[in-house]
C-alpha cells in the first residue's frame, strides 16, 4: 500500500523529454587487459563523435557505475573522469544494481527536464572481471538471501521454478529466449557472444541454479555505454535524433522475500510477477501518450531467460502466466529474427542480443539498451531489424531491472 | 563448505538472535515482518508492533532453487512460508535433502545449522529447514502424580539424518568385507551433514528437551555443554545453546571437557543446582574426529543429548549420590593443536574402561545395597559394541538389559552424547518404579554411575522418541563421510 501511495502520478505529457543525438558502447566481453576508464571513455568519446559534439558543450554527465568500490576500491569514482577528461563540471555517479544504467538515463532525463542543462553525457560502465562475479553482484540482494546462500542465478531460478509450477511454463520456453537471443546477437559486431546456439544446448548446458543452466545465465561482462541527450528543442539541429517521450523509475524492497505483492494478490505472486516493470512501464507509456500496440521493438532485461518472459507479462503484452507460451508460438528455429507474437501485436525483442548474448557489463546494460534502440530507430544500426519488421520501427520500449526486481527503470523512444 | 559471506562481526553479533530464533514481528495493522521491525513498515506505528520466535515452527517451500558448491554439497537456499498462523515468507536454506526430495509446497521441519562465516572467521549458526520427518511429537502433558524430588523433567536428543555402514568403511579402506565388522560390533554410524557440528546438533537436542517437555527458556538456570569436539577451540557453546533456547540472560552457561564424561559428569551438580523455580540442563554432544585408517575411523558417531533437571514432574530420580572412580591414564588423548585423537589400542581396554566402569558399577551397587537383578535396564558407554556388554557380564548384569540403550549400535560411539543418547531411549521404554543404572566412561580417565528410578511422572511421555528419529536416514559413501565430518 504504502508503495502505492508513492507512485508519482504525472500528467500525460505528451511532450518529448528530451533527444537522444549520440551514441557510442565497447564491444562487451572479458577485457582483462583494460581498466574500466578505457572503456568508458572509449564509449563516450564514440558518443560525442557520433553526435558531433565537444566535451565542453556537455552541462553534466550521469554515469552508472554499480561496483567501483569493490571492483576497484575506488570510491568518488565520478570525478575519475572528470581527472580524465580534464573537465570540471558535474558528474553524477548513480547505482541500483544492474538498473544503474537504466537510472543514469532517468537522472538525465531529469537534468534536461529541470531546464538547467541542455546537453548532458549519460553512461554506463562496469568491469566485472577484477574480482569475483558472483559474490560481488550479491551485494545487489539482502542480507539475509546471502546468509542462505543465495546466489542471483538462484534468486531468477526460484521465479523460473515457481512460475513454472504455477502456469506451467515448460523449461523449453527458457531455452527458446537464450536461442532467440543468440540469433539476434549474430549481426552485432558488438555483442559478446554471436555463436547459434540449440535448444538442447541451452537444456544441456551446466547447471547453474536448478531449473536454470548457464546458457540460461546472461554473462560477465566488461564493457561501456554512452548516450548524448539533448533538450527537445535543440533535437533538429542534429542529423540523428530520437525522441525519448516516456521515463519512469519504481523501486521496491531489496529483499525478493520482503517484497510487496499488489494488496489483493497472494503472498507467492512475488515470485512470478516483478511489480517494478509493471509499475514504471505503466507510467512511462502514460507519458508517453502511446500504447502498448504501438511499441515495435524493446529492449528487456533478459539477465536469465526467465526475466524475458516475465517482462512480457508484467508490461503487459500477454496475460500473467502466458509469457512463454508466446515465446513457444513465435519460436522458429530457421529464421534469424524471432517476432514475439503478443496480445498487443508482432513485437521483436533485444534486436542485438539482450543481456544473454550482447553481454551485460552491470551498469553499462541500462545504456547499451538505450544505444540499441536509438540504433535501430534512427535506422544506423549495423544490425537492423527493418526487414524482419517490414518496416523502420518508430517506437521502443527500454526495461532495465536492479537486484531480483528492487528497481525498474522503464523509457519509451520515439522517432524524432 | 560454506564460506565467508562478508559480514562484518558486529552486524553478525546484532542479527544472532534473529537468525536463531526466526523472529519476526507482526503489528497491529496486520504487516509482517522478517527480520522483526521496531516501526511498522505500513503504518508506522511503534506500539502495536509483537515480535514472535518461529523456531519450532514447521514450513512450507514456496520456491527455490538447488546448486551444487565446488566440494559436491547440494545448496538450496529456498523461500518458505512459516506454518502456525504466523503466513510470512522468508528466505533459508533447505538442507539434508536429496535433489529430487526439493519440491514446491514440500513439508519442512526446523533444524539448527552453521551458516556461514563472517569476514574474520567467526562462524555463523542459524535455525534452517529440511524435509520434515514422519515421527510422532508428544507435547507435554502436566503429569497428575508429582514426586517433588529433582530428577529428570525431560529429555531430547539429536541424531544426523546421515549414516555409513561399517561395510561401505571396511571396502573403501581395503579391508576384507566381513573383517572388521564383527569386532566392532556396529552395523552402521551416524554422519554429521557437512553444515553440523557439535554446536548445531546440541541445539537441535536441547531444543527438543526444553520445548516438548514444556519448559519455559527463562526458567533454566545453568546449562552445562559437555563435549570434546567443540567447533571452537575458545568461546563457549554454552552460551549459543542459551541463546538459541531463549535462555539469555540471567542463565549460567558452561562448556566442560572430560572425554566421554564431559557431560555425565557435571548431572550431579546439575541435580545440586536444582532449586523449586531452578531448572538446569545437560548436554552431550560430540562430532569427534578420527585419522583415517584409524580403528576410530570406523566407531566414531555424531549425535547430541539433552537433559533437563528440575523439581515437581520429575520422570525419574536418582537414587543415593552419584559413583566415580578416577585415575590418571592416558589411554586416550588429542594434543593441543591436533586434529585427530591418539589412543592406546588394547590399552584402551582392560586398564582403562573396563578397570573404571566395572569399580564404578561395583561400588554403587555395594553402596546402594542394590544386586544387579535390581536393575531393570543398563546404559553403559558404548566405545565399541562389545565393551558394554562384556562390562556388564562382569557386573553380573544381564546384557538384555542393556538392548534398548545400545543405541551406538546404530550411531557409532557418540562420545559425551553417548549415555544420554541411550538413557533417552530407555526413557522412551521405561514404566514407572523401574531402575536405570547409567555408567559413562571418559578417557583420562574417570567413569561414574548413576542409578535413575523412574517416578509415575514417566506415563506421560514428551519428544520424540529415539527408535523414530533413528528410522529416517540416509546413506553416504566414504568420501562424503570424512568430507562432511570435518564441517566441508
Amino acid at each position: 500500500l504504502s508503495l502505492q501511495s508513492n507512485i508519482k502520478r504525472v500528467e500525460a505529457m505528451k511532450k518529448p523529454i528530451a533527444a537522444i543525438v549520440g551514441a557510442g558502447r565497447t564491444r562487451f566481453g572479458e577485457f582483462f587487459k583494460r581498466e574500466y576508464m578505457s572503456l568508458a571513455l572509449e564509449a563516450g568519446q564514440k558518443a560525442l563523435d557520433s553526435a558531433n559534439m565537444q566535451t565542453k558543450e556537455l552541462g553534466a554527465i550521469y554515469g552508472g557505475f554499480f561496483l567501483p568500490e569493490i571492483t576497484e576500491y575506488q570510491g568518488l569514482s565520478s570525478s575519475s573522469f572528470a581527472e580524465e577528461m580534464d573537465i570540471n563540471i558535474p558528474i553524477t555517479r548513480v547505482e541500483a544494481a544492474c538498473a544503474s544504467g537504466g537510472l543514469a538515463l532517468y537522472n538525465g532525463c531529469l537534468a534536461i527536464q529541470s531546464g538547467r542543462f541542455d546537453k548532458v553525457l549519460v553512461g554506463g560502465v562496469e568491469k566485472l572481471t577484477n574480482t569475483d562475479a558472483t559474490s560481488s553482484l550479491s551485494t545487489a540482494m539482502s542480507s539475509y538471501e546471502r546468509l542462505y546462500n543465495f546466489t542471483f542465478p538462484d534468486l531468477y531460478a526460484s521465479m523460473a521454478g515457481r512460475h513454472m509450477h504455477d502456469y506451467g511454463t515448460k523449461r523449453e520456453h527458457l531455452a527458446m529466449v537464450a536461442v532467440k537471443n543468440h540469433k539476434h546477437a549474430k549481426g552485432n559486431e558488438h555483442a559478446q557472444f554471436r555463436n547459434p546456439i540449440t535448444i538442447d544446448t541451452v537444456i544441456n548446458s551446466a547447471p547453474v541454479a536448478k531449473p536454470l543452466t548457464l546458457l540460461d545465465c546472461s554473462p560477465i561482462s566488461d564493457g561501456a555505454a554512452a548516450i548524448v541527450l539533448v533538450k527537445p528543442e535543440l533535437a533538429k539541429d542534429y542529423e540523428n535524433a530520437v525522441l525519448i517521450t516516456g521515463s519512469d523509475y519504481a523501486t521496491g524492497s531489496v529483499g525478493l522475500y520482503s517484497r510487496k505483492t499488489a494488496p489483493t494478490a497472494p503472498l507467492e505472486e512475488k515470485f512470478t510477477s516483478i511489480r517494478v516493470t509493471k509499475l514504471a512501464s505503466e507510467e512511462a507509456l502514460k507519458m508517453s501518450g502511446i500504447t502498448l500496440k504501438d511499441i515495435d521493438i524493446a529492449e528487456v532485461h533478459d539477465c536469465f531467460t526467465i526475466e524475458e518472459i516475465l517482462a512480457m507479462e508484467d508490461i503487459g503484452l500477454c496475460e500473467k502466466g502466458k509469457g512463454g507460451f508466446v515465446v513457444e508460438d513465435s519460436f522458429d528455429e530457421k529464421s534469424s529474427h524471432i517476432v514475439y507474437k503478443t496480445d498487443y501485436g508482432e513485437k521483436i525483442f533485444n534486436c542485438g542480443g539482450g543481456l544473454k548474448a550482447d553481454g551485460h557489463p552491470v551498469s553499462a546494460t541500462g545504456v547499451r539498451q538505450a544505444v540499441e534502440c536509438y540504433e535501430q530507430l534512427s535506422g544506423i544500426s549495423c544490425h537492423p531489424v527493418d526487414r524482419r519488421l517490414g518496416k523502420r520501427p518508430d517506437y521502443a520500449l527500454i526495461h532495465n531491472i536492479g537486484g531480483s526486481g528492487a528497481a525498474g527503470v522503464v523509457h519509451i523512444l520515439e522517432v524524432k | 563448505m560454506i564460506g565467508s559471506n562478508s559480514t562484518s562481526l558486529p552486524k553478525s553479533w546484532r542479527d544472532n538472535l534473529t537468525r536463531y530464533l526466526l523472529s519476526t514481528s507482526e503489528c497491529g495493522c496486520g504487516e509482517k515482518s522478517f527480520p522483526p521491525r521496531s516501526i511498522c513498515g505500513s503504518c508506522r506505528s511503534k506500539s502495536t508492533l509483537r515480535a514472535s520466535a518461529n523456531y519450532m515452527k514447521d514450513a512450507e517451500l514456496v520456491a527455490g532453487s538447488q546448486h551444487y558448491d565446488y566440494l559436491g554439497n547440494l545448496i538450496a537456499p529456498s523461500f518458505v512460508n512459516i506454518n502456525g498462523g504466523t503466513d510470512i515468507i522468508i528466505p533459508t536454506r533447505i538442507t539434508d535433502a536429496g535433489p529430487e526430495e526439493i519440491r514446491i509446497c514440500m513439508e519442512l521441519e526446523p533444524t539448527f545449522r552453521r551458516l556461514g562465516e563472517t569476514s574474520q572467521g567467526a562462524i555463523e549458526y542459524g535455525t534452517i529447514f529440511r524435509p520434515k520427518k514422519n515421527y510422532k511429537r508428544f507435547e507435554k502433558r502436566d503429569p497428575e502424580n508429582k514426586c517433588g524430588k529433582a530428577g529428570i523433567t525431560a529429555y531430547g536428543v539429536s541424531i544426523p539424518t546421515y549414516r555409513i555402514k561399517m561395510s561401505e568403511i571396511a571396502e573403501a579402506l581395503g579391508k576384507p568385507a566381513g573383517s572388521l565388522e564383527k569386532g566392532i560390533g556396529f552395523d552402521e554410524k551416524s554422519v554429521p551433514a557437512f553444515d553440523q557440528d557439535s554446536l548445531t546438533m546440541a541445539v537441535d537436542a536441547a531444543r527438543n528437551a526444553r520445548v516438548y517437555g514444556g519448559m519455559e527458556g527463562e526458567k533454566i538456570s545453568a546449562i552445562y555443554v559437555g563435549s570434546e569436539s567443540p567447533p571452537y577451540a575458545v568461546k563457549p557453546t554454552a552460551a549459543t545453546v542459551a541463546a538459541a533456547i531463549e535462555a539469555l540472560p540471567s542463565v549460567r552457561a558452561t562448556d566442560t571437557q572430560f572425554a566421554c564424561s564431559a557431560a555425565a559428569n557435571m548431572i550431579p551438580d546439575a541435580l545440586a543446582a536444582v532449586t523449586d523455580s531452578n531448572n538446569t540442563m545437560v548436554i552431550g554432544t560430540d562430532n569427534s574426529q578420527a585419522a583415517e585408517g584409524d580403528a576410530l575411523d570406523y566407531t566414531v558417531g555424531a549425535g547430541a543429548g539433552a537433559l533437563i533437571f528440575g523439581k515437581g514432574d520429575a520422570i525419574a530420580i536418582p537414587v543415593g549420590r552419584s559413583f566415580s572412580h578416577t585415575s590418571d591414564i592416558p589411554d586416550f588423548w588429542r594434543r593441543d593443536g591436533a586434529q585427530y585423537p591418539e589412543h592406546g589400542g588394547r590399552f584402551t581396554g582392560e586398564p582403562a574402561y573396563f578397570e573404571h566402569v566395572i569399580s564404578a558399577g561395583k561400588n554403587l551397587m555395594k553402596e546402594l545395597e542394590i544386586s544387579p537383578d535390581d536393575i531393570d535396564y543398563a546404559v553403559l558407554h558404548q566405545p565399541t559394541g562389545k565393551f558394554p556388554f562384556a562390562a556388564a557380564e562382569e557386573l553380573d548384569i544381564d546384557r538384555k538389559k542393556l538392548e534398548h540403550g545400545f543405541i551406538a549400535k546404530f550411531t557409532g560411539n557418540t562420545y559425551s552424547a553417548c549415555t544420554l543418547i541411550g538413557l533417552a531411549s530407555v526413557l522412551d521404554h521405561a514404566k514407572p518404579e523401574e531402575k536405570i543404572l547409567q555408567i559413562a566412561y571418559g578417557s583420562g580417565a574417570t567413569a561414574i554411575g548413576i542409578l535413575w528410578e523412574t517416578t509415575e511422572a514417566i506415563k506421560e511421555k514428551s519428544g520424540i522418541k529415539v527408535e523414530d528419529m533413528l528410522r529416517e536416514k540416509k546413506y553416504v559413501d566414504y568420501h562424503t563421510y570424512r568430507r562432511s565430518k570435518n564441517g566441508h
